[in-house]
């Protein structure tokens, strides 16, 4: 009798394959809760996911590295990443690419990183941070090569400065505590540490060295699977390039979604920088990423961006 | 022979991990064959980076379990001998013991930072416990009949201490002490994966987060080998310690 039981609950199921589908499949997406990730905010206030007969569930995440696992071991089909991360996981063989551009940055113009010391700090230059300890979110991504550039830019050595791995959330209360004395950081959290008067600037533009514009980060998912699911693949792309060009035209309702959905305070939301949503990947963007990951150590030899581009036609 | 059954047991789990990589069932990528970890895990032991990082793990561990020993060990066996301390204390042990060691890190970030401090604190407060748990116990059930003789020989409180006590509640001192142990490795990897720029639980998350995963496994490896390094050294020095010991050789030991 169990047998017959289980045998009838085993067929259950294969007959309610069928009655699912009828409804879009969910798809599933990671994402890091900041406001780099604003088009996927944007994309489900707007409806541009539903729109392109798109179910997409949401999981928020810490950086590209813990998305990246969940990613390759298809928990998750499509995850925003930092450029270094899939760089790194490209050439260690994992098969990733990128299918959508994310944030763009613009040396100067839309700076949405800083790097910054408490407001007392008697720090005036990079040099000086030889021998000390910075705050970054995750090791090996952007902001590790980048704190390496940045190094020796300064004139001194690549890894004089000690990385540690601190939330961006806990990187002032680090910061005031002594633990570190930088902490390279972003949007919102550059702006609310320098208005409350936490912290000062000590260098606007950190990721100079990826050349400009430089492709922060971008949605990515494995080759295999924008190959198995084009019209996902593709609708997914649209959806996120219809919000980035929603960001560009009306920015102060993309602050407004951001300051509703990260509960940032609207007066911040309003105070930060923004960066730049493109809306086509361009190889250029990711070049300087790759150099600049390979002159530091953190990538074996470069190679050409397009082996981790993957952008389904639109 | 028991000894070469276990080895034949592991070479077997071994080869069916290298053929199921092989043979691609898991993600060749996160499951690499036990054969290329072998080999990173060689190249890294030989080029000092593993032991260098494991060494900075173990000076850690080991002066965090030898902080608590210190605190510990005279409170549990003042706690076991007296009453009145041990109707005080009691109720403060048994609350903050069930309290897991790694929920006490974000604390300890907050109140400390992420320095060396936070860290030995953390495993401080690990090993604390056991250490204490064990003593009390000990001191509480040295025999009535040693202390009445004892106190006939008007021995005076140190020797008592010294000479009775201690021996008396030597293996469920040394009990404590190996639960700590373990419990030491544990939170300084886990105190490791949190703002830390050194050690091997930052090393095995390094590896992660870049991609590296025969190295992060190598780390893994390094850290087992650790474990049971320790363990079998604890052993063999309690054994040498507490060898005389009847409940000692009796099973309470081993």
């Amino acid at each position: 009798m169990p047998i017959a039981a289980l045998a009838a609950f085993v067929l259950s199921l294969f007959l309610a394959v069928p009655a699912l589908a009828a409804d879009p499949t969910p798809l599933k997406v990671g994402y890091i809760p900041v406001g780099d990730c604003l088009q996927y905010y944007v994309a489900e206030e707007e409806g541009y996911f539903a729109a392109e007969g798109l179910a997409v569930a949401g999981a928020a995440m810490k950086g590209g590295a813990v998305i990246a696992p969940a990613v390759e071991g298809g928990e998750l089909a499509i995850g925003w990443s930092n450029t270094v991360s899939i760089i790194l996981a490209h050439a260690k063989g994992f098969d990733f690419a990128f299918l959508a551009p994310g944030a763009e940055g613009v040396a100067g113009a839309n700076d949405v990183h800083a790097l910054l010391v408490p407001a007392d700090s008697p720090l005036t230059s990079v040099a000086g941070l030889a021998g000390k300890t910075v705050a970054i979110n995750t090791l090996g991504n952007i902001n590790e090569a980048a704190m390496r550039a940045l190094a020796q830019k300064a004139g001194i050595a690549p890894d004089a400065i000690r990385l540690v791995e601190v939330p961006f959330p806990d990187m002032a209360g680090a910061m005031a505590k002594g633990s570190v004395q930088a902490a390279l950081t972003l949007e919102p959290f550059v702006t609310d540490a320098v208005s409350r008067g936490a912290a000062k600037v000590l260098d606007p533009s950190p990721h100079a060295a990826f050349g400009s514009p430089y492709l922060i980060g971008g949605w990515f998912a494995k080759k295999a699977w924008i190959k198995d699911h084009p019209a996902q693949a593709t609708a997914f792309a649209r959806a996120v390039a219809k919000a980035a060009a929603f960001i560009d035209a009306n920015p102060e309702k993309a602050r407004q979604i951001l300051s509703q959905r990260t509960k940032l305070a609207p007066e911040l939301a309003a105070k930060i920088v923004l960066p730049r949503f493109p809306q086509r990947l361009d190889p250029k963007a990711l070049s300087g990423v790759i150099d600049v990951s390979a002159r530091f150590g953190l990538l074996a030899k470069p190679f050409p961006a397009a082996e981790i581009l993957d952008a389904p036609a639109q | 022979m028991k000894r070469l059954s276990g080895i034949v047991v592991l070479c077997a789990l071994a080869g069916v991990w290298e053929c199921v990589s092989r043979a691609g069932l898991v993600s060749k990528l996160y499951f690499p064959p036990v054969s290329t970890i072998a080999a990173v895990f060689w190249e890294l032991t030989v080029s000092g980076t593993l032991p260098a990082q494991a060494g900075e793990t173990f000076a850690r561990a080991v002066a965090g379990l030898l902080a608590a020993l210190v605190l510990a060990g005279p409170l549990g066996l003042a706690m076991g001998t007296s009453r009145r301390l041990s109707a005080l204390l009691t109720p403060a042990v048994e609350l903050v013991r069930p309290v897991p060691p790694p929920a006490v890190i974000p604390a300890a970030m907050l109140l400390l930072g992420i320095g060396t401090g936070m860290k030995l604190s953390v495993i401080v407060f690990a090993c604390f416990f056991p250490i204490l748990v064990g003593a009390v116990d000990g001191a509480r059930h040295v025999e009535p009949g040693f202390r009445l003789t004892a106190a006939a020989y008007g021995l005076r409180r140190w020797q008592l201490l010294f000479g009775v006590i201690l021996p008396a509640a030597g293996p469920s001192l040394a009990a404590g002490f190996r639960t700590a142990v373990p419990m030491a490795l544990i939170v300084a990897v886990l105190s490791e994966m949190v703002g830390a720029s050194s050690g091997i639980g930052h090393y095995i998350l390094r590896m992660q987060r870049t991609f590296a995963i025969p190295e992060m496994y190598a780390g893994v490896a390094w850290l087992g080998i650790l474990g049971l390094g320790c363990n079998l050294a604890v052993e063999r020095g309690l054994s040498r310690l507490l060898g005389w010991h009847e409940g000692w050789k009796n099973g309470m030991g081993r």
